[in-house]
This record gives C-alpha cells, structure tokens and sequence, in this order.
C-alpha cells in the first residue's frame, strides 16, 4: 500500500483532494445545495438533515485533509532540510519601501 | 457564589503555577516574544490555534445563535473546518518564508512578499482594527461571567473591571515570558475549553442522570429551529453564503491564527497541528450546536438564549456544574483575549512603529508592545461596557469578518501567484476595507436588495478588481520579477537525505 502511495503522480493526490475540497465548498457557499436540506426533518441516525447536512460537509473535508497528510506522511513531503539559519538578522531578502 | 469563585481561583492559580513553573530564566528575545523561537510541535500549535479560533463568546453569541435560531449556529462549523483546510495549504509556504527571511507576523509575510513597507502598515493596522470587536466580545463574556459567578450581587461595572483585571494580571506574564507563555497555557487552557466541554455536552445528549436534553430531542425541535436564514423569512438567499465565504477568507487572515503558524517546529509540526485543530474544533463546535439545537426545547433556554449553555448545566447538576460552565467560558476567554492582544501589541510594535527608517532595538520592540497592549485593552474594556447589553453580540464578530476578509486577497494572491504587486495589494485593500466599512455602516448586518450579501463581499469583490486592474497597468519590473521568483524558489521543499527510500521518489518539490 505504502509503495502504491508513493508511485502515485503528486497531480493525481492534489487533484482528488482538490475535487473533495470543492464538493466542501459547494456545499457550505451554493444557495440552491444548502438551502434544499434546510428545513428538512427526515433523520439520518436520529439527527434532522436540516443538522446533519452541516455536520457532513465539515465531516468529508475533515477526513479528507487527515487523507492529505497521511499520504503526504507515507510519501515523505512532510519533512524537509532547510537551508535558513535560525532567527537569522536578515529580515526581508531586499529592503521594503513604501 | 462561594463555589463559583472558587472553582475560578483554582482554575486561574493553576495557569499562574503553569506560566510560573514554565518561565524561562533569563529575559527572552523579541523573536522569542513574537514566535516562541519557532519550536512547538503539533498539540501545542493545534490547542494554541483552537483558543486563538473560538473565543469565549462562542459560548454565549454563537450558543445563543443555536439555541434561538437553530440550525443557523451551525454556519461556524462550515466556515470554520473549510477555512482550516485553507490554512493547511497556505501554511507551507508561509511557514517557509517565515523561517528563511525570520518574519514575526502576517503583515511582516506581506511587506516582504510586496516588498512594501506600506503594504506591512496597511495590512496591520487591518488587522488590529477588526481583531478589537472580538476583544471587546472576549470581555464581555468575562463580565458576563462573574456576573453569574457573584449571583447578580455584583454590579456591571465591577463585573467588567474584575474581568479586565484578570486579564491584566494574565498579560504580565505573557509579556514577561513572551509567545512561550501563550503557548504553555494554551495547551490545559484548551484542554478545559473545549475537550471537557465536549465531554460535558455528550454526557447532556446522552440524555443520562436527568440531563435536561438528549439526542432525541433534536427530531422534535420546531420547524423553524431547521431552517436557515433565507429559507424564507426576511434574509434572502446569500446571507448564508456570505458569512461562510467571510468566514472562510478571513481564517486566512486573522493574524492571531496566523502567528501559530510561526510557533511551529516545521512543516510538519504545522500541518499536523492543522489536522489536530479541525478535529478538536471540529468536534467541540459540533457537539456545542447539537446541545444549543436540542436546548430549544427548553423553555428557559429559548427564552434567553445567550444565557443557554449556563441554564443548561444549572439545570442538569446545580451549582457544581453552573461553576463548571463558567470556568470553561472563562478559559475560551482568556485564551483568546490573550492571544488577540498579545499579537495586536506585537502588530503595532513590529508592523507599525517598526520601519525600514526607524529600526527599534529589541527593547525598544517589547516596550512599545507593551504599551499598546495596555491602551489596546483599555479601549476595548470602554467598548465593552458601552455595548454591554446589546441584543446581538454576534453581529460584532461578523462586522469585524467584513473587514479582515480584505487582507485575503493579497494574502493568498501572493502566496500562490507571483503576479501582482504593491501598488495592486495596497489599493486593493485601502479600497477593499473603504467599501466593505462604508457598506456595512449602513448595512450593518446584511443588504436585502442584493439577497442578504454583506458589505465584506462587495467590499472583497471590489478589492480582488482593484488589485489586479492596478497590478497590470503598473506592472513588474524585470529586477521585481527576479526578486519574487528567488523568493518562491526560497521556500521550495528539500527532502532530507536521511529518510531512504523516501526521498528518491520526491527530490524537490514546490
């Protein structure tokens, strides 16, 4: 499993994360989606959809970004060598002017 | 009352015992003050994020919400999951930056991407302006509190006066110690804040040892319990889509959340810390809500709403549990009023009076930080008394969205894009915060005649115009283009040699 994690083009995992993520927001921010299970007291495990609508949009991008960083773990993306001295005094790498 | 006020004076010993047993001999450095010497791993950044994200108010403003108007409430559980995921993938590069060219808040990230010293100001003084409603909210929850805690025997005015006296004493070490402090109270803060109160709000939906609500109770709420504004009634259609829209952009741009990026060790530490804070807020916020939501059938919760979550537990378990509710606001408070004013004073210290001409020395930064967190507290504590009995404390935290929202467009814009420049970023958000504060003067909450948009939207819309209509008719010069192509070079990712196996397949990547 690990090594067909790691075979896999970094396109294909932004790509599948990116189409969750936009399900997420089409959920939350299109008036039609949300404003269609408004109201509506047909339970899913004892709770309105009215409610549980809610509750599964924030559900799906939660797992979806613990996904994300599993992945990311097994590839080996999360940790890095940095070439940066600690605090060092150089604060921008040119001088800021208004 | 006894009771109460005790429960909060161990609460309170406990964070002076942490902030006194974890102080650091000698003085700390200002980056040790702004960032905590970029060193905390995920727990600590995620519980530091979560008490910078819901203040105290949430337990009063945002319970009120649910308990009054129902499903309604759960519009910060979208917002707020969505905008985390937003921070995940914007936290790469920030962190990076904020490592290798040593910044100490977002404006700093801002004037060094515009390579702008007006851009940093602009962007700062946002900032502070619409991280003061939540303050004044995070105070008057205070208030509030001892309020409840001394039984009505106490008048307002005390009530606020205590309150702003807790914080007072709080700040001293937070200054004493720096960010370190935050971060160390942060963690039991947190803990108290919203894993117990998780807990205490499965034990109320369990319905057990005569809890006043259960599970069940959320299939007989009213119908208008399961509606959401513009789902009939008087707000039209985009009144949802505007405050999640706000909400989510301006997750981007709140610099207390902001900042926690910093704190963290690395990449790693950030985007664990990322995932820990949308399950811990995640599962907090929602199980606040279910308990609001099915609080509606309460009599004397629908009644007074706002009050809701401390009718509930004086309900269920008396005069112990009423003391427990309390001390559990009293911890979100203070978590987030610390933070807010801990970066304002930095902001304005770091951002404002800090320049390219005027180079302040070390101690010059923390005096000046000091001193404005102490006039930054006394405005908000004035503010706070005057608008002690407003009806619609939420409203506040919606009016200050309208205003932060601005800082995303160059945010993100420059995080992700290596278009645009200065002069695009700081008209677009001179004129961004201009439109979105007029609009919303008038407009206070929504404008019907556009379907319930609020003046962020527009103000944001305008802003994202402006920015990119002025980008192009200034344009880069070739030395601009070569100095954002270095910098996006600068945070691309080495992997490290160490991990076999791991590195062959990803050498580099962006």
């Amino acid at each position: 499993m690990k090594s067909y994690i790691r075979s896999l083009p970094s396109a294909a995992i932004e790509t599948a994360f990116g189409i969750v993520y936009a399900v997420s927001l089409l959920m939350a921010l299109f008036p039609p989606l949300y404003l269609a299970a408004s109201g509506v007291r047909a339970s899913v495990l004892g709770i309105p959809v009215a409610i549980a609508y809610w509750i599964a949009d924030a559900a799906l991008i939660g797992l979806a970004l613990w996904a994300k960083y599993a992945i990311e773990d097994v590839r080996g993306e999360l940790d890095e060598e940095f070439d940066a001295t600690p605090d060092a005094p150089v604060a921008h790498p040119v001088g800021t002017s208004a | 009352m006894i009771i109460m006020l005790s429960m909060l004076a161990v609460f309170y010993a406990i964070v002076i015992v942490i902030l006194y047993v974890t102080q650091q001999t000698s003085r700390p450095s200002f980056n040790e003050y702004a960032v905590g010497g970029r060193s905390y791993g995920p727990w600590y950044v995620a519980m530091s994020y979560v008490n910078s994200w819901w203040p105290g108010s949430t337990f009063i403003a945002f319970f009120g919400l649910a308990a009054g108007a129902g499903v309604f409430g759960l519009y910060g559980l979208a917002y707020s999951t969505l905008g985390v995921t937003f921070m995940y993938l914007m936290a790469t590069r920030a962190w990076r930056w904020g490592k290798k060219f040593n910044l100490r808040t977002q404006p700093d990230l801002l004037g060094m991407r515009y390579d702008s010293g007006a851009v940093k100001r602009i962007a700062s003084v946002i900032g502070v302006v619409s991280l003061f409603p939540w303050v004044v909210l995070g105070m008057q929850a205070l208030g509030e509190l001892f309020e409840i805690a001394s039984g009505g025997a106490w008048s307002v005015t005390a009530c606020l006066v205590i309150g702003l006296a807790v914080i007072v004493v709080r700040q001293f070490w937070t200054v004493k110690m720096g960010m370190r402090g935050l971060i160390m109270t942060d963690l039991f803060q947190g803990m108290v804040a919203y894993v117990v109160s998780a807990l205490v709000c499965v034990v109320l939906l369990s319905g057990v040892a005569g809890s006043p609500i259960s599970l069940g109770d959320l299939s007989r709420v009213g119908d208008a319990i399961l509606r959401l504004p513009g789902d009939g009634g008087a707000y039209g259609p985009w009144y949802i889509f505007s405050l999640i829209f706000t909400g989510v952009v301006g997750s981007l741009c709140w610099p207390t959340s902001f900042q926690r990026i910093y704190t963290a060790s690395g990449v790693r530490a950030v985007k664990a810390g990322t995932v820990r804070t949308i399950l811990i807020s995640g599962g907090f916020y929602t199980l606040l809500m279910l308990v609001g939501i099915a609080g509606t059938r309460v009599p004397e919760v629908l009644a007074d709403p706002q009050h809701g979550w401390f009718t509930l537990l004086n309900q269920f378990g008396g005069t112990w549990l009423l003391g427990l509710a309390v001390v559990i606001v009293f911890a979100a408070s203070m978590g987030h009023i610390d933070g807010a004013v801990q970066v304002c004073g930095l902001q304005i210290a770091n951002d404002i009076v800090n320049s390219g001409k005027r180079k302040l020395s070390d101690h010059q930064l923390t005096t000046i930080a000091k001193g404005s967190m102490v006039v930054f507290m006394a405005l908000a504590g004035v503010v706070a008394y005057l608008t002690f009995s407003m009806d619609r404390l939420q409203l506040l935290a919606q009016i200050s969205y309208q205003g932060i929202v601005q800082l995303g467009v160059p945010l993100f814009l420059g995080i992700f894009w290596r278009g645009g420049n200065k002069y695009g970023a700081t008209a677009g958000m001179v004129a961004g915060f201009v439109v979105a504060g007029a609009l919303t003067l008038v407009f206070p909450d929504d404008i019907r005649v556009l379907g319930s948009i609020t003046g962020g939207i527009i103000g944001f819309a305008v802003n994202l115009l402006v920015f990119l209509a002025v980008s192009a008719l200034t344009g880069q010069s070739e030395d601009e283009r070569k100095r954002v192509a270095e910098l996006f070079e600068a945070a691309k990712r080495r992997a490290p040699a160490t991990r076999a196996g791991v590195t062959a397949a990803t050498p580099q990547v962006a």
